[in-house]
């Protein structure tokens, strides 16, 4: 088409101008314009390009990579297949069932015996002032653990309680805790199962039931007891027993043991009621735990509390000494295997546990 | 200056006389004081006892609220409202040293909560042991070994020398632990004494929350 319009000379032109176009059949114009058949012949086909794209290895591999990525987005990631029971699962059971053996190893076979523990001097003390009371002396009991603990506590309260009742001191019951009215009733019962005295009986004790208010209400307690304390859990008054006639203070009972599992409890006695009691001593029997926060109170000079008896090591060593054989000394070697058994648990699951970490560590 | 209002300065006024009363009962014996002090420790347990029932009346409403709307896990909260309804029922029929409250008491109350802490001394075995492979340091290590004494050290075993793990355990306790614990419990005394001050001069006013 280009050549065509090439060869198109002036004379052409001139010719064509000469020519009549009424003769011919045509209009100036389209003598210059290409006729359609010669078009048609010189037109080419367009040349074939290739759709393929020239890539390098290098961006093939990339490009497989892109996909990869793009195409994981999209679906969710397969959760590990759980076992049905884990690791940490099957140790956890493994340690239940050494303890819970241990414990029947005892029972069944009662080996190896255990001596009983050394008595220490702040539990002496307390054994002193039980077995110095003189029968109808007013001695306040307070109960403040909570149920889950009787398996510790229970011991050391039924250890004191039977030396009191064998001494026939007249007791009051009271507690911070609001389900120790419950806890009170269940040792006094767990305790006449090896002491014979009558369950409810006025003239050997009175439950005075809850002080609510915490600190406050034994504050409250320590400076007027009588008007804290009105009347018992049975709503019987409590201040008209012979044995408590001559109490108006708190100092005028004869002993105070708080027996409790919290060492909060234990500290808002000594600090609240303890500047109250003058010469009255206040003795604790407490949970193991809360050895390290009460002990500080009796290494005072002067004493804050004058005896302390922790855990069933002191129910135990109470018990040795007082010749009452009772749940402390029932329980005492199924403890004492089941706390070695721990231990070794402890010392080769921890040296197992380091040498792991060590070992992922040079990993 | 800050800006108090007439309520703010009526509210702060009561708090510091009462705080006043009661503190000058510990240094003034004087029996006008002594009875107004024994007067307001006797609201206070009163209204301590009336904020235990506001507790007890609130924790209803909340499982009470999620049995009514079926929420999730209302199961549980429906065990509690039973159960809490038979035992206030029983309770304030017989009163709280009958056998009926007392066999709640024994058989539903002490058990589960002897149970749980059962579980718990396993769990706090295995996070002792798997504490070392969280965090293998030298402290670690030492807690082990500390926990280790005193529970050998309270017993007392039969094939090795009884004194030895006893008098380590005896030591632990009175010397670094008391120590320890008396700093803890001077530390408490000194924030209670801090926050008492603050209290009395209406710098602090934990009332108006």
């Amino acid at each position: 088409m280009t050549e065509d319009k090439q060869n198109e000379t002036p004379q052409n032109h001139k010719h064509s101008d000469s020519a009549e176009p009424e003769n011919d059949g045509k209009l100036p114009w389209q003598e210059r314009a290409i006729p359609i058949e010669q078009a048609a012949s010189d037109a080419e086909q367009p040349k074939p390009y290739s759709t393929k794209i020239h890539v390098t290895e290098e961006q093939k591999t990339n490009t497989l990579l892109l996909e990869e990525i793009i195409r994981s987005e999209g679906v969710a990631p397969r959760a590990p297949r759980k076992t049905r029971i884990s690791q940490i699962s099957t140790l956890r059971i493994a340690i239940a069932l050494a303890l819970i053996i241990a414990m029947i190893w005892m029972t069944v076979f009662d080996l190896p015996e255990f001596t009983f523990p050394a008595v220490l001097p702040e539990t002496r003390y307390i054994h002193q002032v039980l077995q110095t009371t003189p029968p109808n002396a007013p001695i306040l009991l307070s109960f403040d653990y909570e149920p889950g603990f009787a398996g510790e506590m229970d011991p050391g309260a039924t250890a004191i309680l039977s030396q009191l009742l064998s001494s026939n001191a007249y007791l009051m019951f009271v507690t911070t805790n609001p389900i120790g009215v419950a806890v009170t009733e269940r040792v006094l019962s767990l305790t006449s199962e090896n002491i014979s005295f009558q369950m409810g009986d006025p003239t050997q004790y009175v439950n005075a039931g809850y002080i609510p208010g915490g600190p406050t209400g034994l504050y409250s307690l320590a400076t007027s007891i009588r008007s804290t304390l009105p009347q018992s859990v049975n709503g019987d008054p409590i201040w008209q027993q012979p044995a408590l006639e001559d109490v108006h203070s708190i100092s005028d009972f004869y002993s105070i043991i708080v027996i409790t599992d919290s060492p909060d409890t234990g500290r808002a006695w000594i600090e609240q009621v303890g500047p109250q009691l003058g010469h009255t001593p206040l003795l604790i029997v407490a949970s193991a735990k809360t050895e390290p926060i009460l002990r500080p109170y009796y290494e005072a000079k002067p004493k804050q509390v004058q005896g302390l008896m922790f855990g069933l090591r002191g129910a135990a060593a109470t018990e040795n000494i007082t010749g009452i054989s009772n749940h402390a000394s029932n329980y005492w070697n199924s403890f004492s295997l089941t706390v070695i058994v721990a231990s070794v648990i402890l010392l080769v699951g921890g040296l197992v546990s380091a040498i792991s970490a060590a070992s992922k560590l040079d990993t | 200056m800050v800006n108090l209002s007439a309520k703010q300065i009526l509210l702060i006024s009561i708090t510091a006389v009462t705080g006043i009363v009661i503190l000058s009962g510990y240094f003034i014996d004087d029996p006008v004081l002594i009875n107004l002090r024994a007067i307001i420790l006797q609201w206070t347990i009163i209204l301590a006892a009336v904020a235990l029932l506001v507790g007890v009346i609130n924790l209803i409403s909340v499982h009470f609220s999620k049995v009514i709307t079926r929420k999730r896990s209302s199961i549980y909260s429906l065990v509690i409202l039973v159960s809490f309804f038979i035992t206030l029922i029983v309770g304030a029929l017989y009163g709280p040293t009958n056998h009926l409250s007392l066999w709640i008491f024994n058989y539903v109350q002490l058990p589960i909560e002897t149970s749980l802490l059962g579980i718990t001394a396993v769990i706090l075995i295995l996070a002792a042991i798997r504490m070392l492979n969280r965090r293998p340091n030298t402290l670690s290590i030492i807690f082990l070994f500390v926990a280790v004494i005193i529970m050998v050290g309270t017993v007392s075993i039969p094939w090795l020398e009884p004194s030895l793990l006893a008098e380590a355990r005896d030591w632990i306790l009175r010397i670094p632990v008391t120590g320890g614990a008396r700093g803890i419990i001077i530390g408490i005394a000194l924030g209670t004494i801090a926050t008492g001050l603050r209290v009395l001069m209406g710098a602090d006013r934990p009332y108006e929350n």
